[in-house]
């Protein structure tokens, strides 16, 4: 028993030396860090930073370290930890052999940075492309039925989010040309460098923020938003699109399930071999379809040759300027090809189904546009402002 | 001793009997026989076999014996018959009757500008069917025959494409006439719905409307050629005795009397036709018995099994004269005639085997004619003939129907709103349309003949009566599977139709006189037409429609020559109205169906979906409408010269008020019901129109009905020159042609919408009326040059024919853009003057300009070589090549030489004649 209170306060010594004992010294170690920044995608190469920060935030103390980027590798000594790194600025880049402008952005919210010497890969993405919102998919050619017959009425319209934010497709605009690319003549006056001539047009319903569209997702416009397998089984399910077109007189039919879109001119019917072109546009505050009507027709003449006879022809139509197109698409054919009816710069190639006219191989496809990147389960579309490239010819319906 | 009693019994007998048998054997200075010689002997005639034989049962006694043939001279004796005798006869060559052998058609004599055809021509034409006759009119080339399209005759005028049949009239107007008996077409019904239907994608035109002929008249390929013996083409004045035309008159008369066995067998690239035919004649009974079958099938291309038209024809043609002071003649003929038109796709292309269309015709009609001739009194003839033709057409069209895109469709006949439905993806339409039309006609006329102040007159009073009505079936198709998406009919039954029937009388008289050795002719002629039994709110039920036609010719004195040749001088003018009265489906026309959508609910579960209209029935018919009348003004001048002759004819036709379908304009309105308050994922069963709030709305269509909004004019010039048959190279030069100028226009306003509808959005009605819309000034200028040469020893016929078409042009003029009045959108007509031009809404009325089309046609030369010989005795085989040779004259366009080519290719043929 006497014993039993020695060993207590030998015990009790022990704890009182060793719990007061000092902090250990923590020695901070850093990393020798180097980040690589990827490029968004291969096509797409950036040439210089003109404006980016990288933001690397330690996620226990909630040091941040901001650098400007110069280029594509940055070197830094950084405390080790966890950190959160987000990129931001504007950059110039390459994509197929042109040189663009955009912003960047990346997002990474852990990268533990535990070694003396550490590289990292950031990748990088290209925040928002276009301004609004792009064509993305036209499916012009219609199918074919069991017994070899051709049947148009699921032919649709595929338009795509290209920012990254939220668009509303209320009073958008969806135009088909007058002009074919097959047919080339010479127009007096040739108002092509600043408006594009069309036959219909038809616009979107909503006072402005009925249809929101999220950044990187689609809207469907469809002829005839029904399921047409019912009628054709080598054919689509539309009944879910986003709008249809009903033009009352043509025995076409209306799905109630289906808002419709408002018929300004005419009708669209698209040209199944793929000689028209279409674009998207938007109305500038002031224009409405009521005042557009009346005040955007124009005449020209051109003259009509067959041999040695030449009839000179006097037309009206409609023009549409091209400041408030926000997307061009021409269609052709190899063979039949003349020339592009939309100004260079809209547009300056043509995308196709079939590489002759009337080719049989055309139906069930559609043109696509290609996807730059995929980020986030969000796609980014390339928009060079040139179908020859920027699109998928002949490809497989997205909605198949 | 039985025996020579029996013997002699026999011998008195026979001498007590006082009928003889004669018969004359007929032979040439070579001691050949002659054949197909016309013997007459006792006022009865026949011809002589191939052993020159003929026979005659008489009574003894002293009778006139006359025979003529072509080759050699008439000989006249009289012969007394005391017993049972052969004579034989030796006729000479008449080397000048060779000048009578003509193989292109003549102009005739006649008294205004006609041309013949007899049946040497056509024998050696060696045609399929009645259209390939018709090359030999001044003006036309011959073309290849044309079977899978109905064939229509054109009778001076360059033609024109005319999708819409308006300028069908000139065909319509052209009557065609088998042994005085008219062929009547008013009542052919025979067309189908959906125009653009076509199977066979190689051919021009959708399946059935290259076909139809409701419009167009007559179809030519229906008519065999072989029993005929002589054809008049009146392209002038016809005489007031024949009406219900506007254009022309064929005449076709057909064989009659004794002939010997005729058969005809004809290949070509296209076709083959079988022919056989015989003529008796009853001594007897002095009746003639003439039949004729006739069978052709064609393809238009020998390749395609599957498009074809077949022809059988069938006739049977007595006539028996009643012997008496005054000639009775009494004709009775029977025909059948069977066509088929058919079209169908290759079974092994897979489901669209299922697209098929057959158009058979099968008419039967009886004709009867009773002719009494009177000599010496004041009453010369009385004539009275009744025809009865009834037909079964059908037409049977199968097409399979993909729908492209869903379609709604209105299926209700009443007037009025219903339900509609919802076309089924894929199905079989069937469609037949069945006509039977009945046709009768009768003509009674009247022949006097006297003199009056040295003026011989032969006048003709007469009247008759036509009936055409259509105890069809129909148009029968189920309204649910019809054979194009979108229709604006319903099924009509023909019989429904009410008859149309038409009486005419007519007065004509011929004047003959002369004065210091000139020799005048002239026809006046006036002809009612009336069309009665219709409803009293047609304006022409029961008016009469007066026709003038006079015509005259003045024989200037013959000028003879040292060389005993003369010169004949004649000049024929004439001027007349020509009426073509209004066919059964112009004065009842289908009603137009129109449909407005009023509800379009097609909601993703079938069970729920609607579709609703309005319905309107409007009348396409035209309570003014007038028989078409065409003023024909002509003068022609003949010069005859020893065997040559040349006729050259001007002329200048003007009608305006052809048939054609023209727009109307109505003033309807429709509800558009209102579903935005429905939810579709709530709703339980079909929208129903009773709960639905709705709007009015107005609208206004443009419809079609019948009217006489054509006008065509015709001017030119023909020439026909024969020459004498030379005797060095027993050849004859033929020149014929024809400079023709005609101009096409509409003759009543034109209306339209404006070409953009929608202005400020809002879609508009408004509908200008145009003056001018379609006008086509066309001019050509044609010769045929033919060289025939007729070698008799060889018994052997050549020509050749050369086709030049010098040039053609078309002038389309241009239409008239800014309207004269408007109709605005309550359907008030009001003028459309300068303020209106300035209305926005309104302006759009003023239509872009067409401009003016100026196409020309250069030059092109065809050859064409025919050749017939005769072997032994009863075969003849002939052959021809069509286009033997082309030349094209061949055009500077740019740099690069481009040659205007027609689908012009040698077209063969053969064929073998048996006479036995």
């Amino acid at each position: 028993m006497k014993y039993i209170k020695h060993f207590l306060l030998l015990v009790l010594t022990a704890v009182v030396f060793t719990a007061c004992s000092e902090d250990p010294i923590v020695v901070v170690k850093t990393t020798n860090a180097t980040i690589n920044l990827l490029d968004p995608s291969e096509s797409v190469k950036i040439t210089e930073f003109s404006n980016v920060t990288i933001t690397l935030t330690e996620l226990n103390t909630q040091e941040k370290v901001v650098e400007k980027i110069v280029g594509k590798t940055i070197e830094l000594e950084l405390n080790q930890g966890s950190y959160e790194i987000a990129v931001n600025g504007m950059i110039k880049y390459d994509l197929n052999g042109e040189s663009q402008e955009g912003s960047i952005g990346a997002f990474i919210s852990e990268l533990n940075f535990v070694s003396d010497i550490q590289a990292a890969d950031v990748q990088l993405s290209l925040k928002s492309f276009s301004k609004d919102f792009v064509i993305e998919e036209i499916f012009f050619t219609g199918s074919l039925t069991p017994d070899g017959s051709t049947y148009g009425g699921d032919k649709y319209f595929k338009i795509h989010n290209n920012t990254d934010s939220v668009l509303y497709a209320d009073g958008l605009l969806l135009v088909q040309s007058r002009f074919l690319t097959t047919d080339r003549q010479d127009y007096t006056p040739n108002v092509m460098p600043e408006a594009f001539t069309i036959k219909s047009m038809i616009q979107l319903p909503g006072s402005g923020t009925e249809y929101p569209v999220e950044a990187g997702k689609s809207l469907i416009i469809a002829l005839d938003g029904i399921n047409h397998v019912e009628n054709n089984s080598n054919s689509i399910d539309l009944s879910s699109a986003d709008f249809e077109i009903f033009y009352t007189t043509l025995g076409d039919v209306d799905s109630p399930a289906v808002p419709n879109a408002i018929n300004v001119l005419d009708n669209i019917i698209p040209h199944s071999r793929g000689f028209d072109s279409y674009a998207i546009a938007r109305f500038p505050d002031g224009v409405t379809s009521a005042n557009y009507i009346t005040d955007y027709k124009y005449d020209y003449e051109w003259l009509f040759v067959f041999g040695t006879i030449s009839i000179p022809q006097d037309e009206t139509d409609y023009k549409l300027p091209n400041e408030w197109i926000l997307d061009a698409v021409n269609l052709s054919v190899e063979s039949e090809f003349q020339w592009v009816i939309t100004d260079a710069s809209l547009d300056s190639g043509y995308t196709y189904c079939g590489k002759v006219d009337r080719d049989d191989t055309r139906f069930g496809k559609s043109v696509r546009r290609k996807v730059l990147q995929e980020a986030n389960g969000v796609r980014l579309l390339q928009d060079t402002n040139n179908s020859a490239v920027d699109f998928t010819p002949e490809a497989s319906l997205s909605l198949k | 001793m039985k025996y020579w009693f029996f013997i002699v019994s026999f011998f008195i007998f026979f001498n007590i009997s006082s009928q003889v048998n004669v018969g004359f054997k007929l032979q040439d200075s070579l001691h050949n026989p002659i054949s197909d010689a016309y013997v007459s002997f006792n006022n009865k005639g026949k011809s002589t076999n191939q052993r020159g034989e003929v026979f005659f049962l008489v009574k003894k006694g002293n009778y006139k014996l006359s025979i003529k043939h072509l080759v050699y001279q008439d000989f006249d004796i009289v012969v007394s018959v005391t017993q049972d005798t052969i004579y034989p006869v030796f006729l000479q060559d008449k080397k000048e009757l060779l000048q009578e052998i003509v193989v292109t058609a003549k102009e005739s004599n006649n008294i205004t500008a006609t041309s013949e055809i007899d049946r040497r021509a056509m024998s050696h034409l060696q045609p399929s069917s009645f259209s390939d006759l018709m090359s030999l009119l001044p003006g036309n080339s011959v073309s290849s025959p044309v079977l899978n399209s109905a064939n229509n005759l054109l009778i001076r005028e360059t033609g024109i494409i005319d999708a819409n049949n308006d300028y069908a009239t000139s065909s319509l107007g052209v009557s065609f006439l088998i042994d005085g008996a008219p062929i009547n077409s008013n009542a052919n019904l025979q067309q189908t719905i959906a125009s653009n239907f076509q199977i066979n994608p190689l051919s021009f035109g959708g399946v059935d409307q290259r076909r139809r002929t409701v419009r167009s008249g007559v179809d030519m390929r229906a008519i065999a050629t072989d029993a005929i013996e002589k054809i008049e083409v009146v392209r002038g004045i016809a005489s007031a005795k024949y009406g219900d035309l506007s254009s022309g008159l064929i005449k076709i008369k057909r064989k009659q009397g004794e002939t010997r066995w005729d058969s005809r067998v004809k290949s070509d690239g296209f076709s083959k036709l079988f022919h056989v035919g015989k003529g008796f004649f009853f001594d007897k009974s002095n009746l003639s018995l003439n039949f004729d079958v006739n069978y052709l099938d064609a393809k238009s291309d020998p390749r395609n099994q599957l498009e074809n038209y077949e022809r059988i024809t069938t006739s049977i043609r007595l006539q028996k004269i009643f012997e008496s002071s005054n000639p009775i003649t009494w004709s009775l003929n029977a025909d059948y005639t069977s066509t088929l038109d058919g079209e169908e796709t290759d079974p092994d292309i897979g489901i669209e085997n299922l697209d098929r269309y057959k158009s058979t015709y099968k008419s039967i009609r009886i004709a009867n004619e009773l002719n009494i001739n009177f000599s010496e009194s004041l009453l010369r003839n009385l004539n009275f003939k009744v025809s009865v033709n009834s037909s079964n057409d059908r037409i049977e069209q199968t097409r399979w129907q993909q729908i492209t895109r869903a379609t709604s469709l209105p299926i209700s006949r009443e007037e009025g709103e219903s339900y509609g439905v919802f076309l089924e993806p894929s199905y079989l339409s069937e469609l037949i349309i069945d006509g039977k039309p009945l046709d009768i006609f009768s003509d009674f006329s009247s022949a006097f003949a006297f003199k009056v102040f040295n003026i011989e007159h032969e006048l003709t009073v007469g009247g008759n009566y036509s009936y055409a009505k259509n105890n069809g079936l129909g148009q029968l198709y189920d309204p649910r599977r019809p054979p194009v998406a979108s229709v604006d009919t319903r099924p009509r039954a023909f019989k429904e139709i009410p008859a149309l029937q038409n009486v005419a009388f007519y007065l004509e008289d011929i004047m003959k006189w002369s004065l210091n050795k000139t020799n005048f002719t002239f026809r006046a002629g006036l002809r009612g037409n009336a069309i009665v039994g219709l409803n009293d709110r047609y304006i022409i039920n029961g008016k009469l429609f007066l026709n003038p036609r006079l015509n005259v010719k003045v024989d200037l004195p013959r000028i003879t020559f040292k060389n005993e040749k003369s010169l004949n001088l004649n000049i024929t003018a004439g001027y007349g109205k020509q009426s073509k009265l209004p066919t059964q489906n112009m004065l009842f026309p289908q009603d137009q169906y129109v449909d407005f959508e009023q509800l379009n609910y097609f909601h993703p579960n079938k069970d729920f979906r609607r579709v609703h209209y309005q319905t309107y029935i409007l009348p396409r018919v035209n309570y003014d409408i007038q028989p078409a009348l065409n003023l024909k003004k002509e003068i022609r001048l003949g010069v005859n010269y020893d065997y040559h002759s040349l006729f050259v004819t001007y002329f200048d036709e003007s009608m305006n008020s052809g048939f054609r379908s023209i727009r109307n304009s109505n003033s309807l309105f429709y509800k558009e019901y209102d579903t935005s308050d429905l939810d579709p994922n709530m709703i339980t069963e079909a929208p129903a129109v009773e709960n639905l709030p709705f709007q009015q709305v107005e609208a206004q269509v443009l419809t079609t009905k019948e009217s006489n909004g054509s006008a065509i004019d015709k001017k030119g010039i023909e020439f026909q020159y024969t020459g004498k048959r030379l005797e060095i190279i027993n050849t004859r030069f033929t020149v014929s042609g024809a400079w023709l100028q005609t101009k096409y226009y509409n003759s009543l306003p034109f209306l339209s919408f404006a070409e953009n509808r929608f202005v400020n959005g809002v879609f508009h009605s408004n509908i200008g009326v145009y003056k001018n819309n379609d006008s086509f000034l066309k001019e050509s200028l044609q010769t045929s040059f033919t060289a025939d040469t007729y070698f008799q020893k060889l018994r052997l016929t050549t020509s050749l024919r050369t086709d030049i078409g010098w040039y053609g042009s078309t002038k389309g003029l241009p239409r008239s853009t800014v309207p004269f009045q408007y109709i605005n959108e309550q359907g008030k007509t009001l003028p459309y003057t300068a303020m209106e031009a300035n209305d926005p809404v309104l302006q759009s009325l003023i239509r872009t300009p067409d401009g003016i089309t100026e196409r020309e046609i250069l030059l092109s030369l065809q050859m064409h070589l025919k050749i017939s010989k005769k072997f032994y005795k009863y075969v003849t085989i002939s052959m021809y090549v069509n286009n033997l040779f082309n030349y094209f004259e061949v055009e500077d366009i740019g740099d690069q030489l481009v040659a205007r080519r027609s689908f012009v290719e040698p077209y063969f043929g053969m064929e073998m004649n048996i006479k036995f």
